[in-house]
């Protein structure tokens, strides 16, 4: 990991909503977050807590009538909120490259998967002047190789239907990483996939995060993934993030009750106790209860709790976490500690 | 949990003999003249027994395209078998049929579960009290039910949940209008639904909420043994675990023998008294839960349990990547399915002969490593790579 202060992407107050018939959906709510080159960050929650919005965010791909209410995106020193569409679009697939879920609907049916992977290249003018549909070429083939495609020359030419679930993730990746982008988000890049194979598409992520120092948003449910996976992760609830620091505290040392909870109701494979589940459900993001979002499931809640407002505190040195009880003195003792 | 009912009782609730399921993809007539397509068949699950003990949880684990969907679904009689035969309390189920001898075990069962027990739903010549010893003719889709992977897909739209209940009620034998609102009000309370659910319908309900109702209407008709097909897969962590402790609870109450199907293997090491790991149509281990994860001997589980990512730094295996994917089982590999991929091929054998499941100790495992029983026993297991790091 990059060590020397300066960010890649930093996200200041990010608020994404999108307005429903029930009222103002806050999908990202007031999000902090900071990538450093060749960092792997970690984004995890519940479905529908606002992990893959952020993504969307940054990359602006948020559709109408949903919009980016607040806050500041600022990759590589400029601000992308208030860009150009143009200048947008030329950080689009170059500068910074999405991975999505499902790759058999990501990619195109009716076209050859190396000419997806050169389409990135071409719509970004990689390469320029004479002999460059052949070394565009060559390039894409290189990057099938380093996407673990076996047999590129000919794979080059097959479509999409024609690949294995592994494959077509490969495929998108290579896409991915044609233009070698300084940052990858990816959006639960093997849920679709099976275990063994997730093993061989984690191993390659890895890889490139190694290799070109670029920096990974991996968003994921999986919990014991983005443990084994990251240096830091943020667990978010209800469009909030209520925990993030570096990925061995947050698992080992969960200072939110409810990354505590979700801690303790995955099924481990040490013991077979009897799992203790959150109460209830997650609530509705049209009305969401006032105070913290998470007081109506916390075992821990307090009066205060239904009308104070929260905010990230430090809790140890890098790590934060959303709740009352570290608001007032304790974060100061824990410091004191520290 | 179960170990004392299991070993109280000497036959299996659900025995699977030599069960194979094969599907035919026709090509047609002009793929045949022009293409010179031909027909092809795919065997889903290649010659499969499996026993499962009276009030046991067997978990059933493998990767998509595994054949345990399907192996589920011959054992709950949706899908016939191509060959092989399946008994419930050693009978021959036949057709969807099977004649089950009546056991004082039975009576007790139904007594404790103080659930309504309509005679008249016996369809067969022996209506009225039966005796001991005698036997009854159940249909096996009374004996067995199937909980599905995707509550959302697996409940009527155009239903409410008293009819999506009421059908599986009147199955049973409820004719009774009022009666069968009781115990419908029953059935949801136990799974933990409140009793004003009972007229909505199932875009009202989170995806928890659709699996309770899955659930309910599982127990509607009283049975001994349920299939469980994936049945938290669609859920969030924190759902998932609330709908696994009602799993648990309702074995504990009504007695019941779960097969339980997931890929998720954490869940399946949570639930499960015993385990069996299928790999293209055929079960390549098949062991006790503890005994399995402590130590794995089939290579390709062993890869498979190093290939789940864990919170626990102390449970994290190193990784063994597998070259490739599954294999089609339109067109599988000769001898052992798993040799293409497996990183500990012993020679020849591998690709020409497909091993049986031979005893290892306490394990069956079907790999020519293990041919010899005793090299197992003596060695324990011969791939240092698969242990758990040391000093962890």
């Amino acid at each position: 990991m990059n060590q020397n202060g300066k960010l890649l992407l930093e996200l200041k107050n990010l608020t994404t909503v999108f307005p429903t018939k029930r009222g103002l959906v806050k999908a990202v709510n007031s999000v902090n977050l900071r990538v450093a080159p060749g960092e792997i960050l970690g984004i995890v929650g519940e479905s529908g807590c606002g992990k893959t919005t952020i993504l969307l965010s940054v990359l602006r791909l948020i559709a109408r009538p949903g919009s980016i209410d607040a806050g500041e995106i600022i990759f590589q020193g400029q601000d992308l909120r208030h860009l150009p569409p143009q200048a947008m679009r030329g950080i689009r697939g170059k500068a910074i490259s999405m991975i999505f879920q499902d790759p058999l609907s990501t990619l195109n049916p009716i076209f050859p998967v190396g000419e997806q992977i050169r389409e990135a290249m071409r719509l970004h003018g990689l390469v320029k002047g004479r002999g460059r549909r052949t070394l565009e070429k060559r390039r894409v083939l290189e990057v099938m190789a380093e996407a673990g495609i076996p047999a590129p020359v000919s794979n080059y030419r097959a479509y999409p239907h024609q690949l294995s679930g592994g494959m077509q993730q490969r495929a998108l990746i290579a896409i991915g990483l044609v233009c070698e982008p300084a940052l990858i988000l990816a959006d639960e890049p093997t849920t679709a996939l099976d275990v063994t194979i997730q093993a061989q598409i984690m191993d390659l992520m890895r890889r490139i995060n190694r290799d070109h120092d670029a920096g990974i948003i991996l968003v994921t449910h999986n919990l014991g993934l983005a443990a084994e996976f990251c240096h830091n992760i943020a667990v978010m609830y209800a469009g909030h993030i209520v925990e993030r620091g570096p990925v061995d505290l947050v698992v080992e040392n969960p200072r939110h009750p409810y990354t505590q909870g979700l801690l303790a109701c995955l099924p481990r494979l040490t013991s077979r106790e009897k799992i203790d589940p959150i109460s209830g459900s997650v609530p509705d993001l049209a009305d969401l209860p006032s105070g913290c979002t998470f007081a109506p499931r916390c075992p821990l809640v307090r009066d205060e709790c239904r009308h104070t407002d929260v905010r990230l505190r430090a809790v140890a040195p890098g790590h934060y976490a959303r709740c009352i009880q570290y608001e007032s003195g304790e974060r100061y003792t824990l410091k004191k500690e520290a | 949990m179960t170990q004392s009912l299991s070993s109280q009782s000497h036959i299996p609730l659900v025995e699977a003999r030599n069960i194979k399921k094969y599907f035919h993809i026709r090509a047609s007539l002009l793929a045949k003249a022009l293409a010179r397509q031909k027909d092809q068949v795919v065997k889903a699950v290649d010659d499969v027994s499996l026993k499962i003990w009276p009030g046991e949880t067997v978990g059933l684990v493998g990767e998509s395209g595994c054949g345990k969907t399907t192996l589920g679904r011959v054992m709950t009689r949706l899908y016939e078998p191509t060959e092989g035969q399946l008994f419930f309390r050693n009978q021959p189920v036949v057709g969807d049929r099977v004649a089950v001898p009546v056991t004082p075990q039975d009576k007790a069962i139904r007594q404790a579960s103080q659930m309504l027990f309509d005679e008249s739903a016996a369809v067969g010549p022996t209506p009225g009290s039966p005796e001991e010893g005698e036997k009854r003719d159940f249909s096996f889709f009374r004996l067995t039910q199937m909980i599905f992977q995707n509550p959302y897909s697996s409940l009527n739209p155009r239903k409410t949940v008293r009819d999506i209940i009421g059908v599986a009620l009147r199955q049973r034998g409820i004719k009774d209008t009022q009666e069968r609102e009781v115990e419908t009000l029953r059935l949801i309370r136990r799974v933990g639904l409140s009793e004003r659910n009972i007229d909505a319908y199932p875009h009202q309900f989170s995806g928890g909420q659709r699996q309770r109702i899955g659930i309910a209407r599982s127990l509607a008709v009283q049975p001994q043994f349920i299939v469980a097909d994936e049945p938290v897969s669609a859920l969030d962590v924190s759902i998932q675990a609330q709908v696994i402790n009602l799993l648990q609870e309702l074995q504990d109450e009504y007695r019941l023998t779960y097969l339980f199907i997931a890929h998720d293997l954490s869940v399946v090491y949570h639930l499960s008294d015993r385990v069996a790991v299928m790999y293209l149509g055929h079960i390549v281990e098949q062991a006790e839960t503890e005994a399995l994860f402590d130590n794995p001997l089939h290579p390709y589980t062993q890869a498979l349990l190093a290939a789940i990512p864990v919170v626990d730094k102390a449970a994290r295996r190193e990784r063994i990547i597998l070259e490739g994917t599954v294999p089609s089982p339109i067109d599988p590999p000769s001898g052992c399915p798993f040799h293409p991929r497996c990183p500990v091929k012993i020679g020849a054998i591998c690709e020409t002969e497909r091993p049986a499941l031979f005893d290892a100790g306490s394990q069956r495992v079907a790999c020519w490593l293990y041919r010899d029983a005793g090299f197992a026993a003596e060695k324990g297991m011969p791939m240092a790579s698969a242990q758990k790091r040391p000093g962890d």
